[in-house]
C-alpha cells in the first residue's frame, strides 16, 4: 500500500490522540469519514458504483455473462473478482507493482463472498449443469487514501445492487436441444437481492484502542488490524488479521463488538442512499467524475 | 585441523581416505548406507512409500485415476512419474517449477518403467478404447544427501507394491462405469527393478552410493538398473569420465548383489503389512 | 490447458474413481483435543526442521534456514513509515499432489499456485509477530512447508511446524506460534464449534476458523476465518475454544524442541572430546 513517512513525534501525537478518542481530523474512534456513493457511473456495464471515502477512490463495474456452472455446484452461478491497482493511485503501482496488493484484495473478496447466503447464487442459474450467469466484478483503485477494504466492499455492494441482469427464457425444441432467448425489452431484467451482502469493517489497533476507517497516517501507526465482514443483520461472515504485529485476545473480542455495531450502522446508511437513488430513477442528476 | 583441511582442499581430503579404501563416513567403497523403507503411511494416496538411504529421504505417492486411453494404444493405461526436488530438501534447489535435475530424474524414472516393464500397461486397461487406469507416481525428495536415483526407484517400487486399486466395471447397458470401493486388488508387478549408482573419482575409482559431497567431487556418475532375474534393464551414464568395459562389468556385478539385498528388504516390509 | 514442458504429461483429463467416499465420523466431544505428534530436527540439509502429525492424518514437514543475504533490496511494504530496517521472512507452502483425498490437482496449475500463495501469505502473517526480525537487518529468513497428507487443520499444523523449524534453526523468536483450527458443523445440533476438525468435517463445515497464538505472551498472531458463524458472541466462543486449545498444545511443542536439542547435543559430543 502507499507508504507514508511519519516521524516518531507525529506517531506519538496520533497515538495519544486516539487514547483520548480524538483523531487528527476531529473524528471519534468509531466514526467514518464523509463517504460519497454513486451508482450507474459506467454505462456499458451491467452495474457499477463509485465510492469516495475521504481520499480513497474506488470504481467497481459488474458485467454479467453466460457461462457453465462449476462442477461442484451445478445449479448455481458464481462471482469472479478482479482487482486492478491503477498507477493513478500511487507511483508504486506502476507496471506490476500493484499485483501483490491486488491479489490480496481479490482473495479477501473471494473469502468474504464464499460464505453461503451472501449472494443468492441459485437465482443466477439458467439451466442446471449447462448455463448460468457469471458476474465478473472488476474493482479499480483510483486513489489510495487508507482503508481500502471498507471502501471496496461498499462499492461492491452498491454495484451489485445496481446490477441489472437481462431475463432469459429457455426454449426446448422437439429434438431436445435448448435455445436461450433474450427478452426484447431492455428494462426487463432481474435484480440481485443484496440484503445479505456483507460489508467489510477494518479496525486498526493503535496503542490500546482501535479505530475504524483509518487514514494512511493512522495505518502507519498501527501494527495490526482486524478485518471483519458484517452483514446487515449483524452476523460476521469473515475474520482476518492483517499486519506485522499481534493482537491481544481481549482486543479481538472488543473489536468484534465494535465491528458489529459500526457495520450495522454502515449498512443502514448505505441502504438509505441506494434506496434514494433508486427512487429518483432516471431523474437523478449524475455527478460522475467531474463533481 | 581435519575440518580446516576438508574446507580448503576437499578433493585431497577425499583422496587420502580413498587410498586406504574407505570413506570419511566410515564406509567401504562398495558399501551402501543404512536403508529403511516404510510403506502405506499416506492414506490419501492409493499407495505410498518412504525410503531413507542414510540421510537421503524420498517419499513416493501413487494416485490412481481413470481416463480414456490414447487413440493409438486403446488397450494401454498410463503411468506418469514425476520427481520433485522442492526447496526444503536442500539449499541448492529454488522454489518454483522443476529444475534441470528434477526433470532429468523424472525422465530417468520414466525410462526405467518403460525398459523394465515393471507394470504391463495392458494390465491397466479396464475397457478397451473406453476406460483405463492412470497411475500418477509423484516422488518427492524430503532430504537431499546424494544418490537420489536409487532412492527414487526403490520408493517407486515399494509404493507400487502397496497400491490397491478398486475394481471398476463398465455396465454394458448404460455405458457408465461402476466402482466398487470395497473390493480392492493389488497391482500386478511383473518385474522388480533396482537401481545402483556409482560415482567415478579421478577416472578410475568407483564408489557406490555417493553422498551429496561425494557427488560434487566426483568426475562422473553411472547408474545400473537390474531386475530379479539378474538381467540388465538399463545403464544410465550421463557424460563424465570414460569407463572401461571391465569396470562397467564390476558395476553390474555389484548391482546384482545389491538387488538381492533390496528385494529381501521389500519382501520383509510387504509381509509385515497385513492384507486388509 | 497450456503444456507444462518441465513435467511428464499423462492424459489431458482424468477423474478419480469415486468422488468422496465420505465416512461420517460419529458425534465427538467438541472440546476434545486430539493428540499431536511433533518432532524437530530431522532433516540433515536444512538448518532447522520439524514434522507435525495430527491424529486426523494431517502430516506437515517444514524446513527453515537462518539469515541469508536478502535477494532483492527489500523495502517495507505495508505503510510502515520507514520500515525495511528489519529482516524479511519468506514463506513457502506446497501441497504434495497425493495429499488430498479427491482428485489429484495438477502441480504447476494456476489454481494450485494461487492457493499455495495464499497459504504462504497466511503462514507469514502468523509467523511474523513471533520472530525478532529487528535482529536480522537486511537479511532473509526462509521457511518452506510441505503438506504430505491433508486430514483437516492443515494450515494450523503448518504454523506449528514452521515455528518449531525456525526455533530449531536457532532464529531468535519471542515465542513459538501455535496453530489451531476450528469449524462449525451445520449438522451439529447446537451449532457448536469443533476443535481440530478432520477432513470430512472441514469440507462440510458452515464456518471455519484458524488461529495462531503466542502462548507465553498471550498474543494472537493470526486469525483467519470465514463462513456463516453467526454473531460476534459465537465467534468469540470459537476464539476462546481455539485459544484454550493452543495453550494445551504448547507444552507438546516445547517438549519436542527440548528433545531435539538434547539429541543434537548427544550427537555432537563424540567420545573423548
Amino acid at each position: 500500500m502507499a507508504a507514508v513517512c511519519l516521524s516518531e513525534a507525529e506517531k506519538l501525537y496520533i497515538v495519544h490522540g486516539v487514547q483520548e478518542d480524538l483523531r487528527v481530523d476531529g473524528r471519534g474512534c468509531e466514526d467514518y469519514r464523509c463517504a460519497e456513493v454513486e451508482t450507474d457511473v459506467v454505462s456499458n456495464t451491467s452495474g457499477s458504483a463509485r465510492v469516495k471515502l475521504g481520499h480513497t477512490d474506488i470504481l467497481v463495474g459488474v458485467k454479467a455473462e453466460m457461462g457453465t456452472p462449476k462442477l461442484e455446484k451445478p445449479d448455481e452461478g458464481y462471482l469472479e473478482f478482479f482487482v486492478d491497482c491503477s498507477a493513478n493511485a500511487t507511483p508504486e503501482f506502476e507496471g506490476r507493482g500493484g499485483e501483490e496488493l491486488g491479489t490480496e484484495i481479490a482473495n479477501t473478496l473471494y473469502r468474504v463472498f464464499s460464505s453461503e447466503g451472501s449472494v443468492d447464487l441459485k437465482s443466477l442459474c439458467i439451466n442446471p449443469r449447462e448455463h448460468c450467469w457469471v458476474l465478473y466484478v472488476d474493482v479499480l483503485l483510483l486513489e489510495c487514501g487508507g482503508n481500502l477494504f471498507d471502501a471496496i466492499s461498499i462499492a461492491v455492494k452498491a454495484a451489485l445492487f445496481n446490477t441489472r441482469i437481462p431475463k432469459v427464457r429457455v426454449l426446448e425444441d422437439e429434438e431436445g436441444s435448448k435455445e436461450i432467448e433474450l427478452s426484447d425489452d431492455p428494462y426487463d431484467c432481474i435484480r440481485l437481492n443484496v440484503d445479505d451482502v456483507p460489508c467489510i469493517v477494518t479496525l486498526s489497533k493503535i496503542g490500546y484502542r482501535h479505530v475504524v476507517d483509518a487514514t494512511l497516517q493512522e495505518e502507519a501507526c498501527s501494527l495490526a488490524s482486524l478485518l471483519i465482514a458484517v452483514t446487515s443483520k449483524g452476523a460476521l461472515t469473515c475474520m482476518k488479521k492483517i499486519g506485522k504485529g499481534s493482537l491481544d485476545p481481549e482486543s479481538i473480542f472488543e473489536m468484534m463488538e465494535t465491528g458489529k455495531r459500526v457495520g450495522k450502522a454502515l449498512h443502514i446508511a448505505l441502504q438509505k442512499i441506494l434506496d434514494e437513488e433508486e427512487s429518483l430513477g432516471t431523474t437523478r442528476q449524475k455527478v460522475g467524475f467531474l463533481g | 585441523m581435519a575440518t580446516a583441511f576438508k574446507t580448503v582442499e576437499p578433493l585431497e581430503y577425499y583422496r587420502r581416505f580413498l587410498k586406504e579404501n574407505c570413506r570419511p563416513d566410515g564406509r567401504e567403497l562398495g558399501e551402501f548406507r543404512a536403508t529403511t523403507v516404510n510403506i502405506g503411511s499416506i492414506t490419501t494416496a492409493d499407495g505410498s512409500a518412504l525410503v531413507k538411504l542414510g540421510n537421503t529421504t524420498v517419499i513416493c505417492g501413487v494416485k490412481a485415476e481413470v481416463a480414456a486411453p490414447a487413440v493409438d494404444s486403446a488397450n494401454k493405461g498410463y503411468i506418469v512419474p514425476n520427481v520433485e526436488l522442492p526447496s526444503l530438501c536442500s539449499t541448492r534447489f529454488r522454489s518454483g517449477p522443476p529444475g534441470e535435475e528434477a526433470q532429468a530424474a523424472s525422465q530417468f524414472i520414466a525410462d526405467v518403467i518403460e525398459n523394465s516393464q515393471i507394470i504391463a500397461k495392458e494390465d491397466l486397461c479396464i475397457a478397451n478404447g473406453k476406460l483405463a487406469w492412470v497411475l500418477y507416481c509423484d516422488i518427492i525428495c524430503l532430504d537431499y544427501d546424494g544418490n537420489i536415483l536409487d532412492a527414487s526407484v526403490f520408493a517407486l517400487l515399494a509404493a507400487l507394491k502397496n497400491v490397491q486399486l478398486p475394481s471398476v466395471t463398465i455396465n454394458e447397458e448404460t455405458g457408465l462405469s461402476e466402482v466398487n470401493l470395497k473390493q480392492k486388488n493389488p497391482l500386478v508387478i511383473r518385474k522388480h527393478p533396482v537401481a545402483t549408482s556409482f560415482a567415478i573419482f579421478d577416472d578410475t575409482l568407483l564408489i557406490v552410493d555417493p553422498t551429496a559431497e561425494e557427488e560434487d567431487l566426483a568426475t562422473g556418475t553411472v547408474t545400473v538398473v537390474t531386475d530379479e532375474e539378474d538381467r540388465l534393464c538399463s545403464v544410465h551414464k550421463p557424460g563424465g569420465s570414460p569407463l572401461t568395459g571391465a569396470k562397467l562389468q564390476d558395476c553390474i556385478t555389484r548391482a546384482i548383489t545389491r538387488h538381492k539385498e533390496v528385494k529381501k528388504l521389500i519382501d520383509k516390509v510387504t509381509k509385515s503389512i497385513k492384507p486388509n | 490447458m497450456p503444456l507444462d514442458h518441465r513435467r511428464l504429461q499423462g492424459p489431458d483429463e482424468s477423474q478419480p474413481p469415486a468422488l468422496w467416499a465420505g465416512e461420517g465420523s460419529g458425534p465427538r466431544d467438541p472440546c476434545a483435543l486430539r493428540p499431536l505428534f511433533a518432532r524437530a530436527g530431522l532433516l540433515s540439509q536444512a538448518e532447522g526442521s520439524a514434522y507435525v502429525e495430527l491424529s486426523g492424518g494431517t502430516k506437515v514437514l517444514c524446513a527453515a534456514w537462518g539469515p541469508r543475504e536478502a535477494a532483492e533490496p527489500g523495502g517495507g511494504t505495508a505503510g510502515g513509515g520507514g520500515g525495511g530496517g528489519g529482516g524479511r521472512l519468506v514463506c513457502e507452502f506446497r501441497r504434495a499432489p497425493f495429499s488430498s483425498r479427491g482428485a489429484r490437482p495438477r502441480p504447476g496449475g494456476a489454481a494450485e499456485r494461487e492457493a499455495e500463495r495464499e497459504a504462504a501469505a497466511a503462514l507469514r502473517e502468523a509467523l511474523e509477530p513471533a520472530v525478532r526480525l529487528a535482529r536480522y537487518p537486511r537479511a532473509r529468513l526462509a521457511v518452506s512447508a510441505l503438506l504430505l497428507q491433508d486430514g483437516g487443520s492443515a494450515l494450523a499444523a503448518a504454523v506449528s511446524a514452521a515455528s518449531l523449524a525456525l526455533a530449531d534453526a536457532g532464529v531468535e523468536m519471542y515465542d513459538l506460534a501455535v496453530g489451531c483450527a476450528l469449524c462449525r458443523d451445520p449438522g451439529h445440533p447446537s451449532g457448536a464449534w469443533l476443535l481440530q476438525p478432520g477432513e470430512a468435517e472441514e469440507r462440510r463445515a458452515a464456518a471455519r476458523l484458524t488461529l495462531a497464538l503466542l502462548p507465553a505472551l498471550n498474543q494472537v498472531s493470526a486469525v483467519l476465518g470465514g463462513g456463516r458463524g453467526g454473531d460476534p458472541e459465537s465467534w468469540g466462543e470459537a476464539l476462546r475454544l481455539g485459544l484454550d486449545g493452543c495453550h494445551r498444545l504448547y507444552p507438546v511443542l516445547r517438549q519436542s524442541l527440548l528433545r531435539a536439542v538434547k539429541r543434537r547435543d548427544a550427537a555432537h559430543t563424540p567420545p573423548g572430546s
